[in-house]
């Protein structure tokens, strides 16, 4: 039984159920486990990975160069969590993955995924189940980046994060781990780090969200998810 | 890369920047501060207001200030009737 497949296992049971048999099968995948420092990458643009990354401690992220050197962040993975299961079915990555704190790394092997998908139709489900959840949140973080203003865009992603956090287990009470740093969070919501900063004292005046020293404290989660019109359908949690 | 600290002063007061961002130089680092007042004069557009009265100081990781840029100075103001404006159609 893999340290791996145990992570992947509760991953996937964040969005269904499967029958112990699949479970088992989920749960005996194994591989490398690689230290990642911070901002160094785990996949680039190109590559043509054999692995499929999940998160067994730390923060990583994914981004696109832009054509100035502009770096988007499109989306960010806490423990437990898997990036990119597409890299199954998809030759090369169109984007980087990289840590934005010091984190450690699984690597499954594709193919013992692969031997998992040919046999076990629960797992095969959720497996692709997850990756459409992926598409989900790309899509919500586009409407949030392109719709909401800066108070509501920051209160949304505290929102998201925690709930991700709460689901994979991670939260303690009302609040989370969030060791990212503000330029990061801006990267990701297309603001400046200045203008978050200033938004982000908006929102602590409120009382009902307080991040520092990398702990999200979310005091009054009704009272922020109403500043963000925050609905956590699009996450498909079943857990 | 040095780290520089970008404090605004406006409207709501005082926002002190804890974090810093790594700049290669000073140059580029007051391109951020310009780039960060216009940001937050654009979101005031959105709300339908626009404050001039304040300032981004840059700071390096000695406290001593680098460069302060005016809010006035980031963006280049119109008024009706000054004749600049490009005419009918």
């Amino acid at each position: 039984m893999g340290q791996l497949g145990e992570v992947l296992e509760r991953h996937l049971l964040c969005f269904g159920e499967m029958p112990e048999p699949d479970r088992q099968a989920v749960r005996a995948l194994d591989g490398e486990v690689r230290n990642l420092p911070r901002l160094q990458d785990a996949l680039r643009e190109g590559d043509r990975p054999k692995e499929v990354v999940v998160v067994l401690s730390g923060f990583l992220y994914r981004y696109t160069m832009g054509p100035h050197g502009a770096r988007q962040v499109h989306s960010f993975y806490m423990a437990s969590e898997a990036p990119c299961l597409e890299t199954l079915y998809i030759d090369y990555m169109d984007n980087n993955l990289g840590a934005a704190v010091d984190s450690r790394i699984g690597l499954i092997p594709h193919e013992m995924i692969y031997r998992v998908i040919d046999e076990f139709p629960e797992a095969r489900k959720l497996l692709w189940r997850q990756t459409l959840v992926q598409a989900a949140i790309f899509r919500e973080w586009l409407v949030r980046n392109s719709n909401l203003p800066a108070h509501a865009a920051i209160a949304h992603f505290f929102c998201e994060m925690f709930i991700r956090a709460r689901a994979a287990g991670l939260s303690k009470g009302d609040s989370c781990d969030l060791p990212l740093t503000q330029e990061f969070v801006a990267e990701a919501l297309g603001i400046t780090p200045v203008h978050f900063n200033r938004t982000l004292k908006q929102l602590r005046d409120t009382n009902a969200v307080e991040w520092r020293s990398g702990r999200l404290i979310i005091s009054d989660f009704d009272r922020l998810a109403g500043v963000a019109d925050f609905n956590p359908r699009y996450l498909h949690l079943r857990c | 890369m040095p780290r520089y600290y970008f404090h605004l002063y406006n409207g709501t007061g005082l926002t002190s920047d804890e974090e810093g961002q790594e700049f290669a130089d000073d140059k580029a680092a007051e391109q951020a501060a310009v780039a960060g007042a216009r940001s937050v004069l654009a979101d005031e557009v959105r709300n339908g207001q626009l404050d001039l009265d304040g300032r981004v100081e840059v700071t390096n990781g000695d406290g001593k200030v680098i460069t302060v840029v005016q809010f006035g100075d980031v963006v280049r103001v119109t008024r009706p009737g000054s004749g600049s404006s490009p005419g009918g159609v």
